[in-house]
């Protein structure tokens, strides 16, 4: 029975399942339900077989819950809340009875590969299979209707050395790193930093800053030195997901993703304890040496007074006698080595004390099974003498630590078997990457503390680029001294061949031994198909737990070497990341106009276009179009883009890039352009006024600004010509004055004369408009006679409120985006990019004249040529509808069922009281009063509607109106 | 209504946002805050936390030609590239001078000469320093509205502007004076790094139409480290003037 140690710490009131639970202030939510009497966490992906506490570090999948609505929190390492509500998952009807543990009774229906093997036949049952495995896939069910409060945050983090690893290799790393005036970022996953030295209580050696204090005091000290010094900044509770090209780290911190960048990494990941092998190793009450640890001094939960220490390494010893010291009794240590005096290794320096605390000790034994059924009651052990049943309801793990390589193996930096220590170590890892601590696979005091001391120095002089201090040689003498530890080292007992029973390598996706041997006898015998194939290596916890033991399992059963089986590739992340910290905060840009308030108190329905608002509409599209052609109509249009282009060669510039002419246009005047890529299609259109001799005034279409702002500079760079471009969208608010008494309004907010003589249709003039400096454009896309007003964006509100209280008496009203696209329509005025597309030619979309095909050179001549040679093989053109409803954009025109063109634009006017639009149609088609037939498109499948071709504007078509 | 009956009233892209929070504005044909209200406590907010204020209204012109940094030197208006000239006198001309080849110049709007006195360039309009420039062969244009001006200062700032941006922003990477072109909650701006009394603090150039958005999200990412807007007045300048040369500052 798991019993709290010391009643200390304020109380914690939190419900599990729905029923109320009390923890204490220290706890995290694992060991708060531990203590409180709950020991099963969870249900296995496969067999649902229950599953309690592992490793008590984050690392496996085994005590995933649903806290406070978000799945697949590993409650280990949650700090308990007050009100938490945790929920078990992945079980049904309950945690206690979970319906699906059938599975672990007829698992020999449930072979490796089964899914693959059983859901192909018959193929008509596919998506019958498919919705039932659907259901039955995945780990905790997303609540889709819940908001959980994630408040995902980004931080962009520059440091001259990261050290990554809070142990006291890490530490050390970074204190050196510091005080070689380096800026260092300490990245641990714990929430305060000492890594091992938080649970060991033997004094620590081979640094003077250390010497003498016991593993918890040296931790204590360790977090002083740290926090006394200002160079270096501790990510505490983060996890160094990713390491990426460039020495970038990608760290989770609760929601918050940190992108890190130093020039020089030092990676003290240290080693971690991992599962050992025998039947039933998942039944709750086993669990790693260093997880009961953490529990009795992290947490103050002792899992139980006492235990059987199972392990293969001379470091089981170590942590049998921890155990003794943090208050957990050894009833037993089975080592599965055979006994050290009689194989000629050096005797464990615990063996004395051990045996005086009373401990059996069992050299040479192996585990068979594990004993009980929702707990554990018990080990049984095959000894030399025969089988023994070892009764215990705590089972510690201890088999030698592997190095946690995942991050470096991320680097491409493949990790290599080393026979002597029976384990894999880092191979060499990149400039800028330095691998410290127990990764190196010698795990004595003074190697540790030294390497991480030496390899933080070293990180500092070279990331601050100072002279080199004899470091360099320490490090040489400091590898020596590794190399020949390692050497002395005896590697662990080799793995037994895999029993009967179930003896789990992936306690993530239930991968049994048994299964992998099954997998390599059917062909998968590589490490990488057999991973694929049974899926070991490939659940929540990516390997951190079965990495290791699946490639020694596979070495073995493949009667081959780890050395030859290799491990499989790392790929970030190493921990789970949520989604919702990978996007961060949510935001998108917006650009809003000038007076973007003014539509708003209109009640505006807003159109996202690119980033920008626009109206759609204030509420009746009829009235803002009606206005438009008997009154005066008031648009924003400052989304347009506007660039200032200066210089002596300017025009020649505009030449250049355009088909048609600007070096002979006037002052005061005002030219259509489009402009072409170098295939001769068209990429933009918009208006060029010449203001002075050498300054133009380009606007461009909205949401193409940058496209344009680019093409010119490229086509610049390098050129000597005399050209600024200077883009002036946000300088200028603009909106166009439409129609019959534009003019009117115009003549009450300027002293400027802007009759027809004065101002005649493309003129181009600056002066005050509402007191305001403007420069005003005799233009329109509407139909109707037009003045487009130009002012500075800080007047923007102001232009709009004078001309709105100007014209009010005269029928003014704002149209929004819909009127527009309707009476361009009537116009037939095409829209670059919408009713145009990467294969059109100005030729074909009804813009040939732009082309002066007489000019020397620019872009696009020689395409529009060729273009102009062979004729028009589509035409933009107009149609309207006899007869049914208004096709969508994208509808296809169809005779005798082949297609022969399609619709790019299409309204219902009510000024003609009929849908028109534009349409690209074959040539030979596009001929006035040619009948159509328009399939109506999605939603609306075998309808069609009737309509003639139309090759002149709708309305004006003299363009009397627009001139007026 | 006779065209000269109205007064043009230049409004900053927040006048909204500013008018909730409660603004005492510049003047009535100027809309910028110089303060919420409690000009004490938004005094305290730079000291302890992160102020982020639009100060302003300010004129600017965008310089671009190969000689700009030439001729800025020949006015006396810049030395070097790659940082931001402060003002020499209160509401002087601010030197934004990113690259060798473009600037921008930044002065308090309605500064000019004082009347009956000969103009130097501390006093010259920006209009004239315009026309000295054009002759001398840059490409001069008026950005006034172009872009506003936020300033970001307190002792807490560090945090947050690495949340900002992606670029580095610390006092290592950006010394004081330093120009910066980063993308700042997605967004490209121009960054001069100018610290204020002691404490850390950016002015930014901000796109017009992106303001508000800029704003917003800044707001809601600072909200964690203490930021808070304030008015101009809570830079504690002896005078109005002065406090918006805290966007080149005054030297
Ligand atoms: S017990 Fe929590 S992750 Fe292993």
């Amino acid at each position: 029975m798991a019993e709290r140690l010391g009643g200390g710490g304020r109380a914690i009131n939190f419900s599990w399942n729905g029923r109320r639970h009390e923890g204490r202030d220290g706890d995290t939510v694992a060991s708060a339900l531990l203590a409180d009497g709950v020991e099963v966490l969870s249900r296995s992906f496969k067999y649902h077989r229950p599953r309690a506490i592992l490793c008590d570090a984050g690392r496996c999948p085994n005590c995933m819950v649903n806290v406070d609505g978000i799945p697949n929190v590993r409650s280990c390492v949650t700090p308990l809340r007050e009100g938490m509500d945790v929920r078990p998952q992945n079980a049904w009807p309950s945690i206690g009875f979970d319906v699906m543990s059938l599975t672990d009774r007829f698992n020999r229906f449930l072979p490796v590969g089964f899914y693959y093997k059983t859901f192909i036949r018959p193929r008509a049952l596919w998506p019958l299979y498919e919705t039932v495995l659907r259901r039955a896939a995945g780990i905790g069910r997303i609540d889709e209707h819940g908001h959980p409060e994630l408040h995902p945050r980004k931080r962009h983090m520059f440091a001259d050395v990261a050290v990554i690893g809070g142990g006291p290799a890490g530490c050390l790393a970074a204190l050196e790193a510091a005080a070689a005036g380096a800026q260092v970022v300490l990245i641990d996953d714990q929430p305060e930093l000492g890594g091992h030295l938080r649970v060991r209580t033997s004094e620590v050696a081979g640094d003077q800053r250390l010497e003498g204090l016991s593993g918890r005091e040296a931790a204590a000290r360790l977090r002083e030195l740290v926090a006394a010094e200002p160079r270096i900044e501790h990510l505490a509770d983060a996890t160094a997901a990713g390491l990426y090209e460039g020495n970038l780290i990608g760290v989770t911190q609760g929601a918050t993703f940190v992108r890190l960048r130093a020039p020089q990494i030092v990676l003290a990941t240290g080693q971690a304890e991992r599962p050992m092998l025998f039947r039933d190793n998942d039944r709750p009450g086993i669990m790693l040496a260093s997880a009961v640890l953490r529990l009795v001094w992290l947490q103050r939960v002792r899992p139980a007074p006492e235990a059987v220490v199972l392990t293969d390494d001379d470091h089981g010893w170590r942590q049998a006698t921890e155990l003794i010291a943090a208050g957990v009794g050894v009833t037993a240590l089975v080592d599965t080595r055979p006994d050290a005096a009689a194989a000629g290794r050096s005797v464990p320096a615990e063996r004395a004390a051990l045996r005086a605390a009373g401990v059996e000790i069992l050299a040479g034994a192996r585990p068979e099974r594990a004993l009980g059924g929702r707990h554990v009651t018990g080990l049984r052990i095959h000894t030399p003498a025969g089988e023994r049943d070892l009764r215990t309801g705590l089972v510690a793990l201890a088999g030698r630590p592997e190095p946690v390589l995942s991050l470096l193996a991320q680097e491409g930096v493949r990790a290599r078997w080393d026979d002597q220590l029976g384990e894999f170590v880092p191979g060499d890892p990149p400039a800028g990457i330095t691998v410290a601590g127990h990764m190196r696979g010698a795990g004595e005091d003074p190697l540790v503390l030294a390497g991480g001391a030496l390899a933080g120095r070293a990180a500092g002089i070279a990331a601050r680029g100072l002279a080199a201090d004899g470091t360099a040689d320490r490090i040489r003498d400091h590898e020596r001294r590794v190399a020949e530890t390692v050497a002395g080292r005896t590697p662990p007992a080799p793995l037994p061949r895999p029993g009967g029973g179930k003896q789990f390598v992936c306690f993530c996706e239930d991968v049994t031994a048994k299964e992998l041997k099954q997998g390599i006898e059917e062909g998968f015998d590589t490490l990488e198909t057999l991973k694929r194939y049974s899926t070991v290596m490939m659940g929540p916890c990516q390997g951190k737990m079965c990495h290791g033991l699946s490639a020694r399992v596979h070495a073995g059963l493949a009667d081959s070497s780890p050395a030859v089986t290799g491990l499989t590739t790392a790929r970030p992340p190493f921990q789970p990341i949520s989604i919702a910290a990978l996007a961060g905060p949510h935001l998108s840009r917006i650009r809003r106009t000038a007076m973007h308030e003014r539509h708003d108190a209109l009640g505006a329905k807003w159109i996202d276009m690119g980033d920008w608002k626009r109206p759609l509409h204030y509420g009746d599209v009829a009235a803002e179009v009606r206005a438009v052609h008997e009154a005066v109509g008031l648009i924003d249009v400052s989304t347009l883009g506007a660039l200032d282009v200066s210089g002596a060669d300017a025009g020649e510039f505009l030449d250049w890039i355009h088909p048609n002419r600007f070096s002979d246009l006037r002052v005061g005047r005002v030219r259509y352009r489009a402009m072409l890529d170098d295939a001769g299609i068209v990429i933009d259109d918009g208006a060029v006024a010449r203001l002075a001799a050498e300054r133009f005034f380009v606007s461009t279409t909205t949401g193409n600004l940058d496209g344009v702002d680019q093409w010119l500079r490229w086509w610049l760079a390098g050129s000597q010509r005399r050209v600024a471009v200077t883009d002036v969208t946000g300088h200028y608010a603009a909106v166009n004055l439409a129609g019959p008494r534009a003019r009117e309004v115009m003549a009450k907010v300027t002293d400027l004369d802007v009759s027809r003589a004065a101002m005649p249709y493309l003129a181009a003039v600056e002066g005050l408009v509402a007191g305001v400096p403007a420069v005003i454009l005799r233009i329109g896309f509407v139909g109707e006679l037009g003045f487009e007003i130009h002012v500075p964006a800080d007047y923007g509100a102001h232009l709009w409120d004078t001309l709105v209280q100007a014209g009010r008496p005269l029928g003014l009203a704002p149209f929004g985006v819909e009127a527009q696209r309707v009476l361009r329509l009537e116009k037939q005025h095409a829209i670059v990019g919408q009713d145009t597309d990467a294969l059109s030619t100005p030729l074909e979309a009804g813009m040939g004249w732009v082309v002066k095909a007489e000019k020397p050179d620019f872009i696009g001549r020689d395409s529009s040529a060729a273009v102009a040679g062979r004729g028009p093989r589509q035409v933009l053109t107009g149609f309207e509808i006899v007869e049914g409803g208004v096709p969508a954009e994208g509808a296809a025109i169809v005779r005798h069922g082949t297609a022969i063109g399609r619709v790019t634009s299409s309204k219902w006017s009510p000024t003609l009281n009929r849908a028109i639009g534009l349409a690209w149609l074959t040539s030979d088609e596009a001929v006035e009063g040619r009948s159509l037939t328009i399939r109506l498109g999605v939603g609306r499948e075998g309808q069609t509607s009737s309509a003639v071709v139309r090759t002149r504007p709708f309305y004006d078509p003299d363009g009397e109106r627009l001139r007026s | 209504m006779s065209p000269e009956a109205v007064t043009p009233i230049r409004r900053s892209p927040l006048e909204s946002i500013h008018a909730r929070l409660g603004a005492r504005w510049r003047s009535e044909t100027e809309r910028w805050p110089v303060s919420y209200g409690d000009e004490e406590d938004e005094a305290r907010i730079v000291r302890e936390g992160i102020a982020l204020a639009e100060p302003g209204p300010y004129d600017k012109i965008a310089v671009r030609g190969r000689s700009t940094l030439v001729d800025l030197r020949w006015l006396g208006l810049a030395a070097g590239a790659g940082r931001l000239e402060p003002a020499r006198t209160p509401g002087g001309i601010n030197a934004w001078v990113p690259a060798e080849d473009e600037a921008i110049l930044v002065r308090l709007a309605g500064v000019g000469a004082p009347r009956g006195r000969a103009a130097t360039v501390a006093t010259e309009s920006l209009a004239e320093i315009a026309e000295k420039l054009r002759s001398a062969g840059p490409s001069v244009t008026d950005v006034s509205s172009g872009y506003t001006v936020f300033r970001l200062v307190g002792p807490r700032l560090h945090a947050l502007l690495q949340e900002l941006s992606p670029v580095d922003l610390s006092a290592r990477a950006v010394p004081d004076l330093g120009i910066v072109a980063a993308v700042v909650v997605g967004c490209r701006m121009l960054l001069a790094r100018r610290d204020h009394d002691g404490l850390p603090g950016f002015v930014l150039l901000v796109v017009r139409d992106e303001a508000a958005y800029v704003w917003d999200s800044i707001v809601e990412l600072g909200a964690t480290h203490g930021l808070r807007p304030v008015g101009a007045a809570a830079f504690r300048s002896p005078d109005l003037t002065e406090a918006h040369g805290a966007v080149g500052g005054v030297r």
